[in-house]
């Protein structure tokens, strides 16, 4: 296990690039990673939120956001998004 | 499997086995993966790469599984996967 990479160290690698999180739930996020603690509780900012219902995809822009890691479910470094 | 030809002594081994292999993770909230293995750790949080997630929705009018069906189908090159969500992790299957 000493040679390869650990998942978190590639998240650290991220600071400072964009950064696509899908939740547990219908929602997701994309924003520039500013940090994240070991929990996976994650510092973002120029962030839009998707939100997705039965009616489509709803997005909203957010300042700099503290998003909760209970509900994270996978993260994408360098991508912007579900619009990429 | 015999633990001592395999070394297969614990859970772990098994994924330790899947690394550079295609894996198939299920993740709670009806979505499914499949994607080649990079790392693990002991939080089971995952990197896969060249990944297509499936998410699955349930009909909850019928209350049936009729009306199931997989509704998106995504794929990313490189992903992080945050080990508390992860139900299971398949390795490929072996001749």
């Amino acid at each position: 296990m000493a040679s390869q990479i650990l998942p978190l160290e590639l998240i650290d690698r991220c600071i400072g690039s964009r950064i696509w999180v899908i939740m547990k739930n219908d929602r997701e996020f994309t924003g520039t990673l500013l940090g994240f603690d070991d929990f996976v509780n994650m510092v973002l900012e120029d962030v839009t939120e998707y939100e997705t219902t039965p009616q489509g995809i709803k997005q909203a822009k957010l300042n700099q956001t503290l998003l909760n890691g209970n509900n994270i479910c996978m993260l994408i470094p360098g991508s912007s998004g579900p619009d990429s | 499997m015999d633990p001592s030809s395999t070394g297969i002594q614990e859970p772990f081994d098994l994924i330790r086995l899947s690394l550079s292999e295609r894996v198939f993770v299920k993740l709670r909230g009806d979505r499914e993966l499949s994607g080649v293995l990079h790392a693990y750790d002991g939080h089971m949080n995952l990197i896969l790469s060249d990944v297509e997630e499936t998410v699955m929705i349930v009909d909850a009018v019928d209350g049936t599984l009729e009306g199931q069906g997989t509704v998106a189908k995504r794929k990313m090159e490189m992903l992080f996967v945050r080990g508390d969500g992860v139900i299971l992790v398949s390795p490929p299957s072996r001749m």
